[in-house]
């Protein structure tokens, strides 16, 4: 028996009080420690989705942290589409500033639009598994499979085909369906106001029922090109094992204008090991297969006829160095058929908007907090009044002041630390259990079991606090008069 | 020397304009082991004095020494902390705390003379079966008789080993039958332990029990 136990076992006789106490404290703490999981998710997802894109060149319309957003984390459209053209400056080093070629480590293409059951399709090269370095972690790296065979000189044989394609007979095709200019994702298949209706649709245009008669465009596209990679997170949730056949899918499910392109039908070849980041998510094809989905062109005259109407989403660099990389943005500010875009510049300044909601959050659960310590103080006070006998009992027994106010003290450091401990508990049981629906919703995936100290800061900060709302109860119990209270009529 | 010695002792309480005399006592000598009984009409300050010799109070004038310890001039810490060592309290009302088991009521009597730990808790486990509650011990009060509930605030007053007892009618809430058993029980087990006894009682018969009795009322008309 000592100090400690009669304050638990005063506790225990008010369970109702001391439960609403605690549960009170439990909000504040884990409308805290929510807050903390979250941001510190946000922050060390956005820190290592980041690594490896140093610099994503894309086109010059659109704002830069779309670029970045679509092309790091796969959210929204590609606000536009970048020639070919361009990537192949920057990969030969042909980009010059000052009459100084800049050096890169890689120059990545990536084309971006359509999605199969949900998860964005990527058209890229082989480099994306070879070049691709994402800081200290290497490149990626695979679980089951390997790349694809599809590299950079490929996708230049593939573009220089396009080309001839396009010189021998692509006017009249062109000439039939102007309208076809894409930008890579979802707004490239809305054909544009002008665009003169064909009826019945024509392949690949809204309202087109693939048949038989698509057939023709599955055999154009060799089959060493119609091979895929997919995320950890992909083949997780759509159980994907080596071998399985990707349909692109254009259009959500529920939309009328949805169509699959099985003239891009690919087979899985590799399964990625999982990174924690969106390319998780992911799943990449040779730009070839990407590309020879129907309407997957760019129209564009000039590059047509080098290329073939070859465009791409972005290109993704890593600069060799700093002045490189300043070098590049220098080289891009005059230039017309494209822009470069500073993820780790870009999603710093988002967080940063983003923290001003956080922090407001952050002020909210510290006045929850500060209320339930108030609420505290409130609820030991008022049990003061009907504790007199018990403590002027104890006092009768040798109890001294400091004694009795120690004893109040404990109740009141043990609600707030049993409040913290179940608020950190409560935000960590709901990470575990809305982690998959926030992930989906946001992007953030929550690791319900990643403890951070702070929160071993919140609990003792919250157990100061109890005490410090405890004092004035615990100074009102030690001035209790003892022989007033000993008889039970008084 | 005397266990308990009082001179000149007055506390006064105000209500109203007018100061009320609670206890006056001129000389009183308790010698060590005596077991005196304190009768008197109510409002001679029978419970007063044992809340002076307790140091709950503090009086006014005159002076109380206990054990040789000048109560009196004792602050309030040093009059706790003295109550804690060398008194035992056993009240009317029993004063058990509820939530806790007769067992840990016992060992309360303990926590502020002795700390924890096990010695306390075999000599109040002892006790316990000393008084006839070794299948009671992990009752709580309200699950105990009146008697019962007596013997476990006597047990309680004596855990820790104290030289006085101070008992203030600790027998005005039960039968007769029952009353004159837990006295038997406190005064036997305070003379195996030739510890002082204090009682303050209103019925004669449990006076008698005692090896003296003081009338608080002659006391005060003396002084």
């Amino acid at each position: 028996m000592n100090l400690f136990a009669i304050s638990a076992r005063s506790l225990r006789v008010r369970v109702l009080s001391t439960l609403l106490t605690t549960l009170s404290i439990a909000l504040g703490a884990g409308l805290l420690a929510a807050i903390w999981l979250l941001m510190g998710e946000v922050d060390r997802k956005y820190r290592t989705s980041l690594q490896g894109y140093g610099a994503i060149v894309g086109p010059k319309e659109g704002a830069p942290l779309s670029l970045v957003l679509n092309t790091v984390f796969n959210l929204g459209a590609s606000p536009g589409i970048v020639p070919l053209s361009v990537y192949e400056e920057i990969r030969e080093g042909r980009i010059r500033f000052n009459n100084r070629p800049i050096p890169v480590r890689y120059a990545i293409p990536q084309a971006r639009g359509d999605h199969y059951r949900g998860f964005p399709l990527v058209g890229t090269t082989d480099e994306m598994f070879f070049k691709f370095t994402r800081g200290d972690a290497g490149t990626l790296r695979f679980a089951k499979g390997a790349p694809f065979a599809f590299g950079h000189e490929e996708l230049m044989a593939f573009a220089k085909e396009k080309a001839r394609e396009h010189a021998e007979g692509g006017e009249a095709h062109a000439e039939a369906r102007p309208q076809t200019a894409r930008s890579g994702a979802r707004p490239d298949h809305d054909p544009p106001a002008s665009a003169p209706q064909a009826s019945p649709p024509a392949h690949g245009e809204p309202g087109h029922v693939h048949g038989p008669e698509c057939e023709h465009d599955h055999e154009a596209l060799p089959a060493r090109h119609r091979q895929a990679v997919v995320g950890a997170e992909v083949a997780r949730k759509l159980r994907i094992d080596l071998g399985y056949r990707i349909v692109p899918m254009h259009g959500a499910p529920e939309d009328p204008d949805a169509h699959e392109h099985q003239e891009a039908a690919c087979e899985v070849v590799g399964i990625l090991a999982a990174t924690g980041t969106p390319i998780d998510r992911a799943i990449y094809v040779p730009l070839a297969a990407f590309l020879a989905m129907d309407k997957h062109v760019a129209i564009r005259p000039e590059q047509a006829a080098e290329h073939g109407n070859v465009a791409l989403s972005a290109v993704v660099v890593e600069p060799r160095s700093t002045i490189a990389a300043s070098w590049l943005r220098y080289a891009f500010q005059t230039r017309m058929d494209g822009q470069v875009a500073w993820p780790g510049i870009e999603i710093p300044q988002l967080l940063s908007v983003v923290g001003s909601a956080t922090d407001v959050l952050r002020v909210v659960s510290y006045v929850v907090l500060l209320v339930a310590a108030i609420g505290l103080m409130v609820a030991l006070y008022n049990t003061m009044n009907e504790r007199r006998r018990e403590i002027a009992i104890l006092r009768s027994l040798g109890a001294r002041r400091h004694q009795i106010a120690r004893i109040v003290l404990y109740e009141a450091g043990a609600i707030a630390a049993a409040g913290a401990l179940l608020g950190v508990a409560l935000c960590h049981g709901a990470a575990w259990l809305l982690g998959a629906w926030v992930e989906h919703q946001t992007g953030v995936a929550m690791d319900w079991a990643a403890f951070s100290p702070m929160e071993g800061w919140l609990i003792l900060g919250a157990v100061v606090l109890g005490c410090v709302a405890g004092i004035a109860p615990a100074f009102k119990a030690s001035r209790t008069p003892v022989a007033d209270h000993l008889s039970p009529t008084t | 020397m005397a266990m308990i010695a009082i001179r000149n002792l007055t506390k006064t309480y105000r209500r109203g304009p007018e100061p009320v005399v609670a206890c006056s006592v001129h000389h009183l000598d308790i010698q060590p082991g005596e077991q005196v009984a304190l009768i008197g009409r109510s409002g001679t300050g029978k419970t007063t004095l044992l809340h002076l010799i307790a140091g709950i109070l503090v009086p006014d004038a005159g002076s109380i020494e206990v054990d040789g310890v000048p109560v009196h001039q004792l602050s309030e810490g040093q009059r706790d902390r003295f109550r804690a060592a060398t008194l035992g309290l056993v009240f009317q009302t029993f004063n058990l705390l509820q939530p806790f088991t007769a067992l840990e009521n016992v060992l309360l009597g303990a926590v502020f003379s002795q700390g924890g730990g096990h010695g306390p808790r075999e000599h109040a486990e002892q006790l316990l079966q000393r008084v006839g509650l070794g299948d009671r011990m992990h009752h709580r009060p309200s699950e105990l008789s009146v008697g019962q509930q007596q013997r476990v605030a006597i047990c309680r007053a004596l855990v820790h080993d104290p030289k006085v007892v101070l008992a203030d009618e600790p027998l005005g809430n039960q039968d007769k039958a029952t009353g004159r058993e837990v006295l038997q029980l406190l005064l036997e087990l305070a003379r195996e332990g030739g510890k002082t006894v204090v009682m303050v009682t209103h019925d004669p018969e449990s006076a008698a029990a005692l090896q003296r009795t003081v009338d608080l009322t002659a006391l005060r008309r003396a002084s």
